[in-house]
């Protein structure tokens, strides 16, 4: 049954006078902010490509996201081949033991992973008393820490999406593969690796997306050197309070994400259409 | 190609295993590139249940071989154990005398149709034809000539850079053969090979596989629940029920002389008269209500008191308005008529059995003979096959 165009309008209604007034408003206010409103001015842009301080820790935000993001598929890709390939209740434990974290406060979970770095932390006092070291390891308040926390945090933004495309492919395909001549190898990168392209560039794009814009995980386990833009703009915001400046960050920050997602729509592979059997 | 295939070939068997698994050695297309196949006592068990019992069966080069069976039967876990999908939990699989058990799927060097063809949605016709020569890294010219004769002789010429997800049911189910043949296998195997067609397309195909079978000479054996599919096309048909072998031979003469109640109603239509054997002068009779009805033939070996089926088929039987003195006659009633297009299908009343059914070509539509109507039914004798309950 169709509904009537009026009834869905109906419904959608309420939502996109909630989004359009608490989200898209201040927003569009935000980047009009950026550039001086009322008055036009790129004053906030040209300090922001003067300073090179701020090109620095624009970088290093990159920098911070990419590594991130590529260890998170290193990890998260092989996690999902194998819950895939468990038998679905195990696989039903798994799923649920990945998305577990998800249910804990964001700074409950940077405290754990303090205890567990900090030069008294857990980890380097198991290293110590086993004689591996004298010296406590520097695990946190540099990229190292900054990059463990971000990744335990964002690696089931991998998992998920590349699982499901991992369950969404005929099983018989990988058996014709084999019966065609092709080891477990050339199938992988053949059959599996193709047809979970889709999932697994999602995957990547929602984690590149999010770890450019942390800013708890960088301010507690990150040095000095670890600032990454978003606690520029928060400091911008709260300390000086120069919220033109602030504006003209977070919209360079919201530029180049949306830049980011063209890009990977061009570039992205067809939509492959698997006939249900 | 008569190296890889000869069972006489003096080279050790590492040699022709090697060989059968590379797919080298093999002459082109339309050469006689067919294999015999020997299953020996293969059986499969999943857990305490018996899905195969030990079974076995030859299949002689370049023949068709039809495995046919209501589902459960273990037809298509027999494929797939020759396949090398399936593990056998006994017995063997001797594909041109070398057994091939214990060697996994992807280096048996075999075609394989699926039964929903299992294309790759993410590669092209041309990809996915081309694939078994990829995997066996067959040179990028050769491929090309060699994916451009198979889908030539698919007659899928011009559609090599569709995706599958862009071709008919119809197209789909001849890539899938083009994918399975364009290697050259020794053996094709098709698991329900037509069930995702409609009937008018099936047909269709049944005819075009079954001439291209012929003219590769390749080795074939199919699985169908389709007992019609299973007469078209075979050379040989396995009637399998309940993880074995009920009965196999020729269609013409499995259809003519079922051994077992299960093989005749299962292909095609049969009447079913049930009686015992009685003897009168010398001669074995059906006896049913104390009653002798039709005479049996005698080499079947009777003895007096047999529980007998006998079978005759509808399209056996002749319907007339008189007695015929020339073969088994009996006058009955027509209870109704049922008008198949080709054919009326009349049921008739003995008096001493169920009613038994007869296929009378139509002329025009209009049956001769009309519900209530008394009618002589006859059929010769050779028409008839007993069983033996």
């Amino acid at each position: 049954m169709k509904r009537s165009s009026l009834q869905t309008a109906a419904l959608l209604l309420v939502p996109t006078l909630f989004v359009a007034c608490f989200f898209m408003v201040p927003l569009i206010y935000a980047v009009g902010l950026s550039f001086g409103l009322p008055n036009f001015t790129a004053e906030s842009y040209h300090h922001l490509v003067d300073s090179p301080v701020y090109r620095i820790v624009y970088l290093k935000t990159l920098k911070v996201a990419l590594i991130t993001t590529v260890t998170c598929l290193l990890l998260g890709y092989p996690t999902a081949y194998f819950v895939s390939r468990l038998h679905p209740r195990a696989r039903a434990t798994a799923v649920m033991l990945i998305a577990l974290p998800f249910m804990l406060s964001v700074l409950v979970r940077n405290y754990v992973w303090m205890t567990m770095l900090q030069d008294t932390g857990v980890i380097n006092r198991l290293l110590m008393n086993l004689g591996f070291t004298k010296e406590p390891v520097q695990l946190m308040y540099n990229q190292l820490g900054v990059t463990i926390a971000m990744v335990n945090m964002l690696v089931p933004y991998v998992i998920f999406p590349v699982l499901t495309s991992l369950m969404a492919i005929p099983p018989n395909l990988k058996v014709a593969s084999a019966s065609l001549g092709g080891n477990r190898l050339s199938t992988f990168l053949r059959v599996t690796l193709p047809l979970t392209a889709t999932g697994t560039a999602a995957g990547a794009l929602l984690t590149f997306i999010i770890a450019l814009g942390f800013y708890i995980t960088p301010a507690m386990l990150g040095g000095p050197r670890e600032m990454m833009i978003s606690s520029l703009i928060a400091f911008n915001v709260r300390e000086v309070l120069n919220w033109p400046f602030a504006f003209s960050l977070a919209t360079t920050l919201l530029g180049s994400t949306i830049v980011l997602y063209l890009a990977y729509r061009a570039v992205a592979p067809r939509g492959v259409v698997v006939k249900p059997i | 190609m008569t190296r890889v295939v000869s069972p006489s070939t003096s080279k050790g068997l590492a040699t022709r295993t090697k060989e059968l698994a590379s797919g080298q050695g093999r002459s082109s297309i339309g050469a006689g590139a067919g294999a015999d196949v020997k299953v020996d006592r293969i059986e499969k068990r999943f857990g305490s249940h018996v899905a195969v019992q030990p079974t076995s069966f030859e299949v002689p080069a370049g023949k068709l071989v039809t495995l046919v069976g209501p589902s459960g039967s273990g037809k298509t876990t027999i494929l797939k154990m020759i396949a090398g999908f399936e593990e056998p939990s006994g017995g063997c699989v001797l594909i041109s005398g070398v057994d091939v058990t214990h060697i996994p799927a992807h280096k048996r060097n075999l075609g394989f149709v699926f039964q929903q063809y299992a294309l790759f949605p993410h590669l092209t016709v041309a990809e996915n034809v081309a694939y078994a020569l990829k995997m066996r890294r067959v040179s990028r010219a050769e491929i090309r000539t060699r994916v451009s004769e198979t889908l030539n002789l698919v007659r899928l010429d011009g559609l090599g850079e569709r995706y599958p997800s862009q071709l008919s049911g119809g197209q789909q189910q001849r890539v899938a053969m083009a994918r399975a043949i364009v290697f050259r296998p020794p053996l094709l195997l098709m698991d329900e090979p037509m069930s995702a067609l409609d009937k008018r397309l099936r047909d269709e195909m049944q005819y075009e596989i079954r001439n291209l079978q012929q003219k590769l000479g390749i080795t074939t054996i199919a699985v169908t629940h389709d007992q019609s599919e299973a007469l078209v096309m075979s050379d040989v048909i396995v009637v399998l029920d309940r993880g074995a072998i009920e009965q196999s031979g020729p269609p013409q003469q499995v259809y003519k002389h079922p051994r077992s109640e299960f093989v005749a109603t299962f292909l095609g239509e049969s009447n079913i008269l049930k009686g015992t054997v009685a003897f009168h002068e010398g001669k074995p009779w059906l006896a049913a209500g104390g009653v002798r009805r039709v005479p049996l033939v005698e080499s079947d070996g009777f003895r007096d008191g047999d529980v007998v089926a006998y079978v005759v088929r509808p399209e056996s039987i002749t319907v007339a308005s008189e007695k015929r003195d020339d073969a088994v006659t009996f006058v009955g009633r027509v209870v109704d008529t049922t008008f198949t297009g080709d054919a009326v299908r009349l049921r008739i009343d003995l008096g001493w059995s169920e009613p038994i059914v007869a296929k009378v070509l139509s002329r025009h539509g209009i049956s001769l003979f009309q519900s209530g109507e008394e009618v002589a039914v006859s059929w010769s004798l050779a028409d008839g096959t007993s069983i033996r309950c």
